[in-house]
């Protein structure tokens, strides 16, 4: 580890920005690892918010992580911290084993994408492209090869001559991500890049992203408020909440298998329908919902006392057969499925039903939950195991 | 309580800044109890649409009428409806009573102190703000600043709402359930909306029609189900569902279509031209059974589904499979069409 980055740091006086090739000429001698741990942050800001209230965790190198949260959860001041913007009050960060806490932004070897994007306005798109490159002296021929990769990714090939206020909104934005993304640094950190996009755009330029860093394998914390964004993308999710970090996971264990209540219904669209009730000490495999005199049968055992029983809206069916009771209040049609919105006694659910299903409005209907898709929560929201 | 609303109807509207023709030859009708949506990207024409109903843009041309009455050269006021802006717009340093109080207390209206704020209060209590009165609304956070600038929008009862992507600064989660509320709230009211986003998933699941604009002009209206099954053309088509349609070429060799390689898409296909374009929608294509193969490059589970994205016939196609099929990158699959589900169209010269 030591060895590795005194080789490093001989290797970024000759050149920083060059590493990626040079550890591929040096094999053995220097391999860049570049993950990053975060090692109990804190953010404390001076009008006594506490943006970040002791986070760990560890991003492998080459890994795409998804920060994933509500607006003021943290999620970008935790991002801020790693790219040196923000100061943290507690804790450390590291890059490829260096402690980097004290290190200015641009001692970090990092590429950062925000939100908003400028392009120069005097430049044409090929050299807005390039700028990044041009100003760390990378030869020519290099230079032109990471432009025909990036702008055949993007499409805009036949745009490279062209100044940025001959182009449509979203060619611009396509020509700022390729300057982000030209660059090949230790680490990407990504702040809803795709924020202000179009829906359509936004899908393309998913697939834009993951597929270059599928390609070059960087090190990723990408930050959204969307969770299907984080689900399509991330090779691991962090949900958070309030400051602190909620569960980590890939994205099926944070769909199939939430901690608890919180992410239990910010993960997934919409989210876990949730209902409250209990599991009596006599039946531990039967879930009571309140005010419904029947029970539901449950996957095993678990603990009595009041709990909350979650369920995604593919597993609850419309049944005539069915023990929960209420009236369609709302019909979603989404193209590729039905998201009917039932209120009954124990309150509002959702189920996922298909695009033809006979089901309108007011009608009264009654509904099954699928008992191996059942997830339960005990009275502080934190999931429960089945009990041996 | 509940007025009888009249129902809008916009013939011929056109609207020119200097070169750029904004609108062209807009035709739209909206019934007393509907909510239209306006779908589009950036730049379609949307906001000037709806500027241009609500009287803050002049029209070069066309006839705006609310009920019985035309309205096309009334005074913004005159014409009583409600604009909802993207960016909130409420007055940061007053309370949220005071900012909810303001149409009541527009010049012309008659309301007494008691009516206004029994008309506040259940306005309030209606969206969930009633603990919120007091407070500055430079104090609320996004979600409550656009409950607030809802709530000041229907609490003079308008004859018409106007919502210019009124949920696109909030969070996606915000957003999902704020769609549902303003939809119920609406449903409660009674009073014509027209809604306008360049999001597929509210559009769908918002509008009663759907009114598809690009460039300034009228696609198609329909509902969402008509607009999503039998799209007029592969524009429209990719404006709806996500992952977007899958778009093809084809000729057809008696009753198969076959791609631009030769690769066999669908059999016994319904009648056709020899050359033409068909549109796929991702959902209608199982994994097995068809008669060609394809190669998975790449694989997204996102929950509820997963979204295979596979190359066949030359082409990248979106495929949409259940959560819980077993597939990985490099697997060979044979996409078998659900051939009553393709949508056909014209070939483009």
């Amino acid at each position: 580890m030591v060895a590795q980055w005194a080789a490093r740091r001989f290797l970024s006086h000759v050149d920083r920005h060059d590493w990626l090739h040079r550890d591929v000429a040096l094999g053995a001698v220097v391999e860049t690892m570049n993950e990053i741990v975060i090692d109990n942050l804190q953010k404390t800001f001076p009008n006594g918010t506490r943006a970040v209230r002791g986070c760990n965790l560890k991003i492998e190198d080459g890994e795409f992580l998804v920060l994933l949260g509500p607006s003021g959860c943290g999620k970008t001041t935790t991002l801020r911290m790693i790219a040196g913007l923000e100061q943290p009050t507690g804790g450390r960060v590291l890059i490829g084993g260096r402690d980097v806490t004290a290190k200015r932004p641009g001692e970090r070897d990092i590429g950062f994408v925000f939100q908003f994007y400028a392009l120069y306005p005097h430049l044409s798109v090929r050299d807005n492209i390039l700028f990044p490159l041009c100003a760390v002296g990378v030869p020519r021929a290099e230079r032109e090869a990471s432009l025909a990769r990036v702008s055949e990714r993007l499409a805009i090939a036949h745009l490279l001559d062209r100044k940025p206020r001959h182009l449509s909104g979203g060619d611009r934005q396509r020509v700022a991500l390729g300057r982000a993304m030209i660059r090949k640094p230790a680490v990407y950190l990504m702040d809803e890049p795709l924020g202000t996009l179009d829906a359509g755009l936004r899908l393309e330029m998913r697939e834009f992203i993951r597929s270059q860093q599928l390609d070059l394998r960087i090190t990723t914390v990408y930050v959204t408020h969307d969770q299907e964004e984080a689900m399509s993308m991330a090779d691991r999710i962090v949900v958070m909440n309030e400051g602190r970090i909620r569960q980590v996971g890939t994205p099926s264990q944070v769909y199939v298998q939430p901690q608890d209540l919180f992410v239990a219904n910010f993960v997934g669209s919409p989210g876990m329908n949730l209902f409250k009730g209990e599991i009596a000490e006599a039946r531990r495999e039967e879930f009571h919902p309140r005010n419904i005199a029947s029970s539901l049968p449950c996957a095993g055992a678990y603990p009595p006392g009041p709990a909350t029983l979650g369920i995604r809206p593919e597993h609850v069916t419309v049944n005539p057969d069915g023990i929960i009771a209420g009236t369609v209040i709302m019909n979603e049609y989404m193209g590729s499925a039905r998201f009917v919105h039932i209120d009954t006694v124990t309150g509002r659910l959702v189920a996922r039903v298909p695009p033809d299903a006979h089901v309108r409005l007011g009608d009264e209907v009654r509904l099954t939950c699928d008992p191996e898709s059942c997830r339960l929560f005990d009275s502080d929201g934190t999931a429960m195991s089945v009990q041996a | 309580m509940i007025r009888e609303h009249p129902s809008i109807r916009v013939r011929g509207l056109s609207k020119r800044f200097g070169r750029i023709e904004a609108l062209r030859d807009i035709c739209l009708s909206v019934h007393a109890n509907e909510l239209l949506v306006v779908l589009g990207p950036t730049g379609a024409g949307k906001t000037t649409l709806l500027r241009t109903i609500a009287g803050l843009e002049h029209s070069d041309a066309g006839t705006i009428e609310i009920g019985p009455e035309d309205v096309t050269h009334a005074s913004p006021a005159r014409r009583d409806v409600s604009l909802v802006f993207q960016n909130f717009s409420l007055y940061p340093d007053w309370s949220v009573r005071r900012n909810l109080e303001f149409p009541l207390r527009a010049p012309g209206r008659r309301e007494t102190a008691a009516q206004i704020r029994e008309r506040v209060e259940a306005i309030a209590e209606m969206l969930e703000i009633s603990h919120l009165l007091a407070r500055r609304s430079s104090q609320l956070s996004g979600g409550e600043m656009q409950r607030v600038a809802i709530g000041r929008a229907i609490v003079r009862r308008p004859r018409l709402f106007l919502m210019d992507e009124p949920l696109s600064n909030l969070d996606a989660k915000l957003r999902e359930s704020l769609r549902v509320e303003l939809v119920l709230l609406r449903r409660v009211l009674k009073t014509p909306m027209i809604y306008v986003t360049h999001d597929q998933a509210e559009a769908l699941s918002m509008a009663d029609r759907i009114m598809v604009l690009s460039q300034g002009q009228v696609l198609q209206t329909g509902t969402p189900q008509e607009i999503y099954e039998l799209p007029a053309s592969p524009t429209v088509a990719m404006q709806l569902g996500t992952p977007a349609i899958n778009v093809l070429p084809v000729r057809r060799t008696r009753s198969d279509l076959l791609a631009e390689d030769g690769t066999v898409i669908v059999r016994d296909a319904p009648a056709s031209d020899d050359q033409c374009e068909i549109g796929i929608r991702p959902e209608n294509i199982a994994l097995k059974g068809g008669p060609s193969t394809a190669k998975v490059e790449v694989v997204e589970d996102i929950g509820a589904v997963k979204i295979v994205l596979a190359r066949w016939a030359g082409r990248d196609v979106h495929i949409t499979t259940s959560s819980a099929t077993e597939i990985t990158p490099g697997d060979k699959i044979c996409p078998n069409v659900d051939v009553s589900r393709i949508v056909v169209w014209k070939a483009r010269d």
